[in-house]
Formats: C-alpha cells, sequence, structure tokens
C-alpha cells in the first residue's frame, strides 16, 4: 500500500497505533500537522487531483464516535449505529457519494479506537434491546486492514460483547486477518456487489467479481457470517439479464441457506453531492442520466420500485425470503 | 465561471535573475511585452522573477496581477510552482526538495502542498527574511516560499500550488560560495527534474481546464441566442449531458431545428433527455 505522504496530528504521535503504521510505511514522507482539517478537505481541494496519489492521515477523532444509523440503514437486530473510524476509500467508485461528500481524497484514519470502543459501549450499555454497529460507512472497512489493523482490533473486542453485532461493510478481499481469527457470531461481513459489467465500469480499482466471491466463499466456510448487498442497483438497458447473472455467480459460490442476510439497494446520493460529483466528472454518463429527487435524495429515473421489484422476484428463487431487506 | 479559453498556463515563479536564466533556456520563454520580470511561451509557460524576500515577492505579485497585459489575457493559470535556491543542514548542494510542509518562521504559520509532485527529498521549506547561515532546524531555508503560497492561493488551484528548492548551501558550503555559474550549475544539473514536474503540473492544469470548459455546442447557441446567467448554465449542463451520454449527434439535430427563446431551447433539449432516461429494457 503507498501513500504520497503521512500526516499525522502531533497529539497522537506517539499513540501505538500510529508507531506501528509509521513502521509500516518507512519510505513515505512524514508530516507533523496539528488537526487533520489543515491538509483535509480545505476549501479550494480537488477531489479528482487527489485521487491521483492520496496521503495518509492520521488523526484523532473528537466528540462523538458512534452515530445513529440512518432510517431503513442496514437489517433489523437492534438499534442501529454506525461508526467512521476512517474517511475515504482506497477504491474508485464513480457513483461513490464520498466524492460528493468531501473536497479531499486523503484518507483519513482516526487511529484512537479505545474512544470508538468506549462509545460502542456507551450505546450497547443504553439499549438493552440489542445493538447492531456498522463499520465502513465513509471508507471500506476491510481494504486498509494491513494498515489499519481494523479487525485485529475491533474483532476481539465484539467477541466480549455477543449481545451487540458489527457489520463490516466492504468490497475488498482482505479477508486473512479474519481467517485468523476464530469466527465470532455477532459478526457479519456484507460484501457489496453490481453485476460484472457495472463493475467493471465503475468500480475502479475494486477487486473482480470472482475475487470477492472467493474470499466471501472462505469467509463462509471457515464459520464467519457472510451478507451479501447487491447495491447500488443502477437502471438501464439489459440491467435485469445483468442481475440475474449476477444472482447466479454470487449463489453459485456462496451457500445461500448460510447468509445471514441479502439486501438490494438502488443508486440514490444526496443531491447537493450529486451535484458535486458533476462537477468533478461532467464527462461521465453515470451523473448525466436523468435523475428524480425526493427529500432531498436523487435517484436514477430508470429504474425505481418497478425494476426493485423485479430483481427481488429473481432474487427469491435463489435465497429465502426471511433473509432479505431492502436497503432504504 | 466556466474558463473558456483553450490556453492554460503553468506559472514558474523564482527570485533571482540567475535562477531565472536556465529556466528561460529550458523552456523556450521570451520576454513578455512591456514588463522585464515576467517571460512566457507559447508551451503555456510563463515565469515570474520577484526580486529576494517576501516584500519583493508580494510586490512583484501585486504589480503582475494589476497589470493591464494580465487583465487584458484570456489565460488563466492554475497551477503555480515556486522554484529556487536554498539552504540545508543536511542535504548536500544540487539536491533537489520537493515541500511538503512551507512555513513562515516571523508569523510561525504553516501551509500543506498536496503531495503531487514525486522526488528523492521531501519535507519543510522554512522562509526566513534574513539568511539563515546556522540552520537549526532539519528544514530548507528560504526567503520567498511562505510568501508565495499565500498569494498563489489567491490566483491557483490549492492542489497545484508547488513548491520545490534546489539545495545551494549548507554548513560546509556556505551562502558567501553562491555564484551566478553555482546557481547555473544547480539547475542544469537538475533540468530534467524541473522538466518532469513542470509537465505534470501542466498537464493537470490542462486536464482541469478541460473538464471545466465549455462544450463546443453551447459555445455555438451561446454565440446565436441570448442567455441570461441561469440559462446559460442549464444550457451548458445539458449540452455537456448529450456529449457524455454519447448523443452528440441527437443534440446536433435539435440545435438544427427551429427555437424561438433559450426557454423553448431548454425545454427541447430537457425533454429529449427525459424521454430517453425512463427506458430500460429495449
Ligand atoms: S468501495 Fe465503497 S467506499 Fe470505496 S469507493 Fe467504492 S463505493 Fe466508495
Amino acid at each position: 500500500m503507498k501513500f504520497s505522504g503521512v500526516y499525522i496530528e502531533r497529539a497522537i504521535a506517539e499513540h501505538e497505533l500510529t508507531q506501528r503504521i509509521i513502521a509500516r510505511v518507512s519510505g513515505t514522507p512524514v508530516i507533523t500537522i496539528d488537526r487533520y482539517g489543515e491538509v483535509f478537505n480545505r476549501a479550494g481541494q480537488n477531489f479528482r487531483i487527489q485521487k491521483r496519489a492520496p496521503a495518509l492521515i492520521l488523526a484523532k477523532k473528537h466528540g462523538k464516535t458512534v452515530l445513529p444509523a440512518p432510517e431503513g440503514y442496514g437489517f433489523e437486530q437492534g438499534r442501529g449505529f454506525y461508526f467512521s473510524h476512517m474517511l475515504n476509500c482506497l477504491y474508485d467508485c464513480r457513483y461513490c457519494f464520498l466524492q460528493g461528500m468531501y473536497r479531499s481524497a486523503h484518507y483519513v484514519l482516526f487511529v484512537n479506537y479505545e474512544d470508538f470502543m468506549a462509545g460502542i459501549d456507551a450505546e450497547a450499555l443504553n439499549h438493552d434491546e440489542g445493538t447492531v454497529f456498522y463499520s465502513g460507512y465513509d471508507c471500506d472497512s476491510l481494504a486498509m486492514e494491513p494498515i489499519s489493523a481494523f479487525c485485529e482490533s475491533f474483532i476481539p473486542f465484539f467477541a466480549n460483547r455477543p449481545a451487540s453485532i458489527l457489520e463490516i461493510r466492504t468490497k475488498s478481499t482482505q479477508v486473512r486477518q479474519l481467517l485468523d481469527f476464530q469466527p465470532i457470531d455477532n459478526c457479519v461481513v456484507a460484501m457489496s456487489f453490481t453485476p460484472e459489467a457495472a463493475s467493471k465500469r465503475w468500480e475502479h480499482k475494486v477487486p473482480t467479481l470472482n475475487k470477492r466471491l472467493q474470499a466471501m466463499k472462505k469467509l463462509q466456510r471457515s464459520g464467519w457470517k457472510v451478507a451479501v448487498r447487491f447495491e447500488p442497483v443502477i437502471g438501464e438497458a439489459g440491467v435485469e439479464a445483468e442481475y440475474e447473472r449476477l444472482f447466479s455467480q454470487t449463489f453459485g459460490v456462496l451457500s445461500a441457506d448460510e447468509l445471514h442476510s441479502v439486501s438490494l439497494g438502488e443508486f440514490r446520493l444526496p443531491a447537493q453531492f450529486h451535484k458535486n460529483l458533476v462537477n468533478l466528472y461532467p464527462d461521465e454518463d453515470l451523473l448525466a442520466r436523468e435523475t428524480v429527487q425526493h427529500d432531498g435524495m436523487l435517484s436514477l429515473a430508470a429504474g425505481g420500485e418497478a425494476l426493485l421489484e423485479a430483481l427481488e422476484d429473481r432474487l427469491f428463487s435463489y435465497v429465502d425470503r426471511s433473509r432479505y431487506y431492502r436497503c432504504a | 465561471m466556466p474558463i473558456v479559453s483553450e490556453s492554460v498556463l503553468i506559472t514558474l515563479v523564482v527570485a533571482l535573475p540567475a535562477e531565472a536564466g536556465p529556466l528561460k533556456d529550458f523552456f523556450q520563454l521570451k520576454p513578455l511585452r512591456a514588463t522585464n520580470n515576467v517571460f512566457q511561451s507559447d508551451q503555456g509557460i510563463r515565469l515570474l522573477v520577484t526580486g529576494v524576500g517576501r516584500k519583493n515577492l508580494n510586490q512583484s505579485f501585486a504589480r503582475f496581477t494589476r497589470s493591464e497585459l494580465t487583465k487584458a489575457s484570456q489565460q488563466v493559470s492554475p497551477a503555480w510552482f515556486n522554484i529556487g535556491i536554498a539552504g540545508h543542514r543536511e542535504l548536500a548542494v544540487g539536491e533537489m526538495m520537493v515541500a511538503n510542509k512551507i512555513s513562515c518562521a516571523v508569523s510561525a504559520q504553516s501551509s500543506f502542498p498536496t503531495p503531487v509532485l514525486s522526488g528523492n527529498n521531501y519535507g519543510e521549506v522554512l522562509t526566513v527574511d534574513e539568511p539563515e547561515l546556522t540552520y537549526p532546524q532539519n528544514a530548507v531555508y528560504d526567503m520567498e516560499a511562505h510568501a508565495f503560497w499565500d498569494m498563489a492561493l489567491n490566483y491557483g488551484m490549492l492542489d497545484l500550488i508547488q513548491c520545490c528548492k534546489l539545495i545551494s548551501d549548507s554548513p560546509h558550503d556556505g551562502v558567501e560560495k553562491i555564484t551566478a555559474a553555482l546557481i547555473d550549475e544547480i539547475f542544469y544539473a537538475a533540468s530534467y527534474e524541473i522538466r518532469q514536474h513542470v509537465d505534470l503540473l501542466r498537464n493537470l492544469a490542462y486536464e482541469q481546464q478541460q473538464l471545466m470548459s465549455d462544450p463546443a455546442p453551447y459555445l455555438e447557441i451561446a454565440d446565436r441566442i441570448h442567455l441570461n446567467v441561469n440559462q446559460a448554465l442549464q444550457v451548458r449542463r445539458l449540452c455537456q449531458r448529450f456529449i457524455a451520454l454519447n448523443r452528440e449527434s441527437e443534440l446536433e439535430a435539435l440545435l438544427a431545428t427551429e427555437y424561438h427563446s433559450a426557454r423553448d431551447l431548454t425545454h427541447i433539449l430537457r425533454e429529449s433527455l427525459k424521454s430517453a432516461g425512463k427506458v430500460i429494457e429495449e
């Protein structure tokens, strides 16, 4: 993993994880900063230029570390929360809302995991009905494992908290660390998939569909709970046939009966983020397509409810309905 | 507002005429009419020679950006590149260092150029008001970089404002040894790297320029009918969408039809995109 530089907030320069990461990226220029805002998301920065050679920023997360998950995000096994130990992603999906959210493509890693863990404990304590914690909301949680040691830190933590569930949302094949652990019941590794053609077209730097399926298969075989997220669904000519192929590829490799859950979700993002994406990629056809807007969220005009229902029908020939939910 | 001009510039900024000499040679820069410190090539490279120190740099920038010549020019410069000699306590004379931090010794403020350029050495440039003879910190000492950064921010794209320094003095080779001939030698020895940096910044600037430039069909429309600011933005994006969707010929056909006003045209273009947007299965 190469970075154009490593910025380190002075306050966490001596943190154990910081020290470990510095040792891992020897040879990369290290620059000390006071606050990550000095280099991340400054007015005038350009995501597209920065994405050519992103830097890693090691910082401390201040304030609330764990937040309520948006309505309809995820499955129903308790109160949903999300936490962002990292901002931005190794991959470069053209539809990704992160490009619209930040002006900067550098990766920010908050190394004070202990504060995230304290936040998780606090929320778990407040909710007897059980809690689900989603990671990978503003990043891909697995993709940077060799640097972030995210699983290495959070799997043992959740292993001691069986009433709380951790969902790791990813498109990465970095499963070695997970395979080194004994599987735990309260962790779900959720892989997002789009049809192969869509992935090749828009999911730049993401491992191939086959490689990701194989990684999931390894996890499933060794006893990890895995889930499949078919999103974002991008409505266009021939898309139903593409999904039929994707379902057959997916369930040809993974055992549908052992999946934790399966979901579908359409391509949606806040209107302002879409506008920012258009400014970055005015020549991108996906962003030039006709859209509809509801409550400040944009989705493609092609598709919508009818397409999702058609895909659900096809999906239910592979997966039991009880495992399914639709992503809001 | 979108940049209309096709010609995109990178502006190189140096303090000394001796630093300017080799650059004029590398990039075939010619003096710009009515100036004695601005040089330009027809390849989109401009050079500003500011004089030594923050004050001279600020005055030079102010004069330059106020000048009628600059105002009249259609060219914009998203990329600004400060290059010049500087001292360091460890690096050998002739080595190049790409700045990843630019600090001002007087104000104690620091700025952080985006790591766009690659090189063998990276580090902090510390701008001082008097030549530094003892090199107390592990930084490159210069006299303009921080002022350059502050000024360039007003005109360039933050990610394309860059700085690199060529080591001219150190504890073993004091400032008294710096001569025009030594500067010349240092710059010529680094010519390959300098060219690489300039090429990269120019390409990035060009790419940005292309993204922001107006699509040709839009320019034709704007020539033909009056568009207010709002309509201009709408028509521009509609044209961009046709092009991005690979429907340029359809756009051409629509533009060839009769339309009576900007409103009319916007409606026609929008409806055409809308009807196609709903199709899923062929
Ligand atoms: S993998 Fe997810 S987070 Fe990463 S770029 Fe793609 S959509 Fe964004």
